[in-house]
């Protein structure tokens, strides 16, 4: 157990060094990394659960708006310019702030569920799921750094969660390194470093690839009505779904990092639902299937989104 | 003194004036109009505009001059963008237009909406513009007109000072006009805002703007369809 605060710090360190919200690729991804992983998941024991942030009846314009500028010599008039700035930037992000705590409250109900989604669970339930059928992605994966010695890259994840008001989607927003085990000793240090606080000659840890993993899953989207039958995410299947969103995140990375450089194809507008919410965004689209779109998005992120299904009239062809 | 009461009742009375002009309010369509498959009816759409940018509440000459230096990165990425797919709706108005069995007449000549001759008969959803000419010229009983003034990035301002997070803004108008009795049988703004989703300061790509860019031209899409022939 004495290891996890040395392990909280060595994924501090890296999360903090590629906090970037553009994807990167250090150098290109080595062969030897097709076959087997060793995962660890940044927060411990709390994984991130937040509510979902809809900007659409929401108007950006706080600040204040008039001033009257003091005009005795130049001093006073750029003081009064700049406590107007200070002023408008402080009511702007004192409204966010109210914003994102009014979007957070209904999880309230869902605390119990979300305090059973540990890293843990999700580790646990993922390399069960790779170990139960015959994966698409040939990859093993265990728990955790101390096991490198049988894997041959490391994944540091860094999952969170989005659910909508209507509590008929999850999103999963899972923050991924893949690091050469030779690499492994320097987190190591890194992590020992940040909890000296001391000093920081040696160098951070460098990850062969990182981005940002994020995948939408609409429980009751038919066409765009959402029903008050639908499926809605509640404390019975919370933990079965993050867990399922976990899985596919990581696949999602495991499939699609070799193909980063090959991606820069001519943007898109791809539309899909969150919910009822109708959403745009631009990327360029890596994978289309009968109900779901995967792309890469403008930050570099790899996204999959939900379409209306055409499923049963493929098969039907 | 008399005279120079009157001059300035003269020099101010234009001022009032301007402040009298009744706006348009929307007049809802009728969708019973697109039963009648015996009319023609004219479609012309206006070039889409150039991509601007706006900075409102700049008040002042030097607040002028600031403002679009602190708005500039963001107002020069945006020019960079396509409204190609806000132009196609032209093409996929007609299409659906033609689907309900519409007689349509395309108009393909460039006019200046605003150098029309006014209307000289006022009142209630009456056109302050005189369209019955191109009844004549085009042998149509009805013109829709789908006219988009502004495609750009916009800032509010209180001075020197930004009010608030930078914005994509579509706005326009969009009526159906009938020619014989020079009324509106629709008349709707089109106006368009739309935010960042979260972040927007992400220099020099700017990834939330410009997915709010394309947003706003899907919006703005969704608006002129289902607002004429999405019923």
């Amino acid at each position: 157990m004495s290891k996890f605060p040395l392990l909280f710090s060595c994924i501090a360190v890296v999360f903090s060094s590629c906090g970037s919200t553009v994807a990167t690729k250090e150098e290109s991804i080595p062969k030897e990394f097709v076959d087997a992983y060793s995962l660890t998941i940044a927060d411990e024991n709390n994984i991130n659960y937040s509510g979902y942030l809809n900007y659409d009846n929401y108007s950006n314009q706080a600040g204040v708006n008039g001033a009257m500028y003091s005009g005795y010599n130049a001093g006073s008039f750029l003081a009064t310019v700049l406590a107007h700035a200070m002023v408008s930037k402080s009511v702007d992000a004192k409204k966010k702030r109210k914003f994102k705590a009014e979007s957070d409250e209904f999880l309230s109900v869902y605390e119990s569920s979300i305090n059973t989604v540990t890293s843990g669970f999700l580790t646990a339930n993922f390399i069960e799921s790779l170990e139960g059928e015959n994966s698409s992605v040939p990859v093993s994966v265990v728990p955790s750094m101390e096991a490198h010695q049988i894997g041959k890259g490391h994944i540091l994840s860094q999952p969170s969660f989005v659910v909508t008001q209507d509590v008929t989607t999850i999103i999963i927003s899972n923050r991924v390194a893949l690091f050469n085990h030779g690499e492994l000793g320097v987190l190591k240090a890194a992590g020992e470093r940040k909890k000296r606080k001391g000093s920081s000659s040696s160098r951070t840890p460098k990850p062969v690839y990182s981005n940002t993993m994020v995948i939408i899953n609409n429980l009751a989207t038919e066409g765009d009505v959402v029903g008050d039958n639908a499926v809605r995410v509640g404390n019975d299947n919370l933990g079965a779904l993050s867990s399922e969103l976990f899985d596919q995140s990581l696949r999602l990375m495991l499939t699609n990092m070799d193909a980063q450089d090959d991606v820069d194809g001519k943007a898109e507008t791809i539309k899909f639902h969150i919910g009822s919410n109708f959403r745009v965004e631009r990327g360029v689209v890596l994978e289309k299937t009968c109900d779901r779109v995967v792309f890469k998005t403008l930050r570099g992120w790899i996204k999959s989104v939900p379409q209306e299904s055409q499923c049963s009239e493929q098969a039907q062809l | 003194m008399k005279r120079v009461l009157s001059l300035f009742l003269v020099l101010t009375l234009p001022l009032f004036v301007g402040c009298a002009v009744t706006p348009q309010y929307n007049v809802s369509f009728d969708e019973q109009v697109w039963e009648n498959k015996e009319q023609k009816v004219g479609v012309y759409v206006s070039a889409i505009p150039k991509i601007r940018s706006q900075v409102p509440g700049a008040g002042c000459l030097l607040c002028l001059a600031t403002a679009s230096a602190i708005h500039a990165p963001i107002a020069k990425h945006i020019k960079t963008q396509s409204t190609e797919d806000l132009q196609s709706v032209k093409a996929e108005l007609i299409a659906k237009l033609r689907d309900k069995g519409m007689d349509l007449v395309v108009i393909e000549d460039e006019i200046d909406l605003r150098k029309i001759k006014n209307n000289k008969v006022k009142g209630e959803n009456v056109a302050k513009k005189d369209y019955s000419a191109f009844g004549t010229k085009y042998g149509i009983d009805r013109l829709f007109v789908l006219d988009i003034t502004y495609v750009g990035s916009v800032r509010n301002f209180a001075n020197y000072i930004p009010v608030g997070d930078p914005f994509v803004s579509i706005s326009g108008t969009m009526y159906l006009v009938n020619t014989t009795t020079n009324t509106y049988e629709m008349y709707e703004a089109i106006n368009i805002q739309k935010f960042a989703e979260g972040k927007w300061k992400e220099a020099p790509n700017y990834p939330g703007l410009t997915n709010a860019f394309y947003t706003a031209i899907e919006l703005a899409k969704d608006d002129i369809l289902d607002l004429t022939v999405g019923y």
